[in-house]
């Protein structure tokens, strides 16, 4: 890694250490050299003084003595400032050091020697600087790396996550921290029409006027190429990437671009550059997961659909049979048997005649209910409102709950499909009461009016339902997923409104 | 025969039902009974009101479940061009909401069809002699369904006699012709005529109809009825 610092001539970075004067001032190191050079200074008087012979007995080379004491704050200026720190101290030393030579050695050839004497402290305390300076060069080059690493791992550990919008935001958040930049923004090619580009993310997320998105949406064209680095001016580089895993070429189509704003007074070198042509990659390959993730969601989902579907057809096949075969034929059969029984003397009645009645009555009775339970005959033969009344009156007279139908506007019938949705949904959620909800009282309001709604309201303990209900589908619970399913099946909405300790409202809306 | 030793007219059903064995059975069930003739069968529900239109029967028994238009639907249009014709409803289905929808429709009765064969035969017999054939608890539950209703705008005049107010009040309780008789000191013929009056007038055929439509009308509230067992 090159940084600005490390490159550039002294002078260069001298005139960059003076511009930064007022911040200089309110740094404590900058006064502590102060401190040092301004005592040293005062010492260096003093010792002249005494050399004039107000304190008898001291040798008079002995008051250069403190010349060298500008070390000192030199050495600490090199540590704080760098080389460039260093020498503006010495100069700044040799400066102070002139009233000394005018005032005390202005004949005699001692005020070369005092010069020189500065001048050589000066140099000692830059070349001292310099082994500093690489060791300081090098330590930060070391950290810089570091949190590059670390910015990859982050990133590396964020494409983990489900969820592509955390991704992206993270991603773009430790990477404007870690490159200092001002924005960065992520965008991607629409599948459907690949000559335009919506933005995923940008960070900061707020940034005014939509700036880094702009910024996003300028830098894209087909055209480019993946996996390079584009500097479009001074201060926005772009990285085209492409999303159509998992047979990236290295320069294949591009599909999205990565684009980021920096401050244009600080370039940025071969290792910056590196390291967006990184994230670009891995962005890409969030982006192709995340598309990946869905395109099976949507697949699982329509086969659960379709599966939801044929059950639904099946029962219904299953349950006609039963009503009008085997239903109907042990109708048939206990007719026989009243006739035949008429038909005989009371006296010759074989109690065998008698079993066999209470036997026929007894099956069609258990046929009745197993066709009943596959799909309620009431639906289909009278409509969703007697469905949910006969629901309403079985589920009060089997459990402890109270429950009411409220039907408002117009009852009409409307699509079989949508009756039998509606009629399952309202099924599931008053189980699902029953089972969950400890409630004392629940509630099946039924609207018509432009479109049909039905809401199943109870008042129990309630729960926390999740932001997805796919989320429920690994731990084995179907109830509530099945109803959202069953709902889109016929473009239904379902909205379950619960918290707990206040109860549950399941409610779907249809059109009609 | 019935009590009085007196040689009746044989009822005359239409009898409507798809599936051929139930229909066959029921049929010979009946007819053994030398009550009831069966003048008309149907096993589609526009037959069925053919059958009705052709045959003019006493009584029609209506499967719920015929293919076409269903019994349900049968039902309202036999009774709309022949009110007086009492139709009892049969279904293996034993949900109040499809009693409802049958004596919405305008049926006098309704029957599960695996009733024993003589509950079937007096069922016919009592809906032709102007008795109830729901049990009290049914009725009583359609009647509290069906007056919350909007209620009817009242007749312009009251048809009824006095003593077919009492008949009529007499059996909205549940009895049977024979203890309204006992009650009133009449014959049961004479109950029997009065009712059948009543049904002319108000142009219905059963005593579930009748029941129905002078709750509609305020004659009498819920709590003159019997409360459910
Ligand atoms: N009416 C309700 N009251 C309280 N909790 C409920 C209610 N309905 C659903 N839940 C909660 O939501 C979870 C998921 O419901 P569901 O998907 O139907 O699955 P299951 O009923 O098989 O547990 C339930 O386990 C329960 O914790
Ligand atoms: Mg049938």
């Amino acid at each position: 890694m090159t940084t600005a610092a490390g490159t550039d001539a002294l002078p260069v970075r001298v005139a960059a250490l003076a511009r930064n004067a007022p911040q200089r001032l309110r740094e404590r190191p900058f006064w502590i050299i102060q401190a040092g050079v301004l005592s040293v200074t005062a010492l260096h008087l003093l010792a002249e003084l005494w050399g004039e012979g107000l304190v008898e007995g001291v040798h008079p080379a002995l008051h250069h003595v403190p010349v060298i004491l500008y070390l000192a704050p030199i050495a600490y200026a090199s540590l704080r400032y760098g080389i460039e720190g260093a020498f503006l101290t010495g100069v700044w030393a040799a400066v102070l050091t002139v009233p000394n030579v005018v005032i005390f050695h202005p004949h005699d050839l001692e005020w070369l020697t005092e010069l020189i004497y500065v001048a050589v402290v000066v140099a000692a305390g830059i070349t001292m600087a310099v082994p500093v300076e690489r060791e300081r060069r090098q330590r930060r080059r070391a950290e810089a790396t570091s949190r590059r690493l670390t910015l990859l791992n982050e990133i590396a550990t964020l494409t983990l996550t489900a969820d592509l919008q955390h991704t992206l935001d993270g991603t773009l958040a430790s990477l404007v921290a870690v490159l200092d930049l001002e924005a960065a923004c992520v965008a991607t090619a629409n599948p459907d029409d690949p000559a335009s580009l919506s933005p995923l993310a940008r960070h900061p997320a707020d940034s005014g006027a939509g700036a880094p998105v702009d910024l996003c949406l300028q830098q894209f064209s087909p055209l480019h190429e993946t996996g390079q680095v584009l500097t479009i001016d001074a201060g926005v580089i772009a990285v085209p990437f492409d999303t159509d895993l998992p047979d990236p070429s290295p320069s294949g189509r591009v599909t999205g671009v990565l684009a980021v704003q920096l401050d244009p007074a600080r370039p940025r070198g071969p290792d910056d550059h590196q390291l967006l042509i990184g994230v670009a990659n891995q962005l890409a390959t969030a982006v192709a997961n995340a598309r990946l993730r869905d395109l099976e969601h949507d697949r699982v989902r329509s086969y659960a659909r379709l599966v939801t579907w044929a059950q639904e057809e099946e029962r219904k096949r299953i349950s006609r049979e039963l009503h009008d075969e085997a239903a109907q034929n042990l109708v048939a059969i206990r007719r026989g048997l009243d006739t035949l029984a008429s038909r005989l003397d009371p006296a010759g009645h074989p109690a065998e005649l008698r079993q066999l009645r209470t036997l026929t009555g007894e099956t069609l009775t258990g046929v009745r209910r197993f066709s009943r339970d596959l799909r309620p005959p009431v639906l289909d033969d009278l409509g969703l409102v007697s469905a949910l009344e006969s629901l309403v009156d079985e589920v009060s007279r089997r459990t402890r709950l109270g429950v009411e139908l409220a039907v408002h506007g117009t009852p009409a019938r409307v699509a079989a499909e949508t009756e039998l949705v509606l009629f399952r949904i309202g099924q599931a959620a008053l189980h699902n009461v029953g089972r969950h909800a400890e409630a004392t009282r629940a509630t099946v309001e039924l609207h018509f009016a432009d479109d049909i709604r039905l809401t199943i309201t109870d008042d129990g303990r309630g729960f926390a339902p999740p932001e997805q209900l796919t989320q429920l589908a690994g731990t084995g619970k179907l109830g509530l997923l099945g109803m959202q399913e069953r709902a889109h099946l016929v473009g239904a909405e379902l909205e379950i409104t619960s918290h707990p300790g206040h109860g549950t409202r399941v409610a779907v809306t249809v059109p009609r | 025969m019935n009590e009085q030793g007196e040689v009746r007219q044989p009822i005359r059903v239409v009898l409507a039902e798809d599936h051929t064995l139930v229909r066959q059975g029921t049929r010979r069930l009946l007819e053994d009974s030398g009550r009831v003739v069966v003048v008309g069968e149907a096993w589609e529900g526009e037959q069925a009101v053919a059958a009705v239109d052709r045959h003019e029967p006493d009584i029609v028994i209506v499967d719920i479940g015929l293919p076409g238009i269903n019994g349900i639907e049968a039902t309202r249009r036999i009774k709309a061009s022949h009110p007086q014709i009492s139709v009892i409803g049969l279904t293996v289905h034993d949900e109040d909401q499809y009693v409802f929808a049958l004596l919405e429709a305008g049926a006098a009765g309704y029957l599960l069809k695996d009733v024993e064969g003589q509950d079937l035969l007096r069922a016919v017999e009592a809906v032709h002699a102007g008795e109830s054939v729901l049990h009290p608890s049914i009725t009583h539950k359609v009647l509290t369904r069906l007056s919350r209703g909007a209620p009817e705008p009242a007749a312009p005049t009251d048809p009824l006699t006095d003593r077919e107010h009492d008949v009529l009040e007499l059996a909205t309780q549940g009895l049977p012709n024979k203890e309204i008789a006992a009650r009133l000191e009449v014959s049961i013929r004479t109950v029997e005529t009065h009712l059948s009056r009543v049904f002319a007038k108000l142009e219905v055929g059963s005593r579930t109809e009748a029941v129905l439509y002078g709750l509609r009308r305020g004659w009498f509230d819920l709590e003159t009825l019997e409360p459910p067992p």
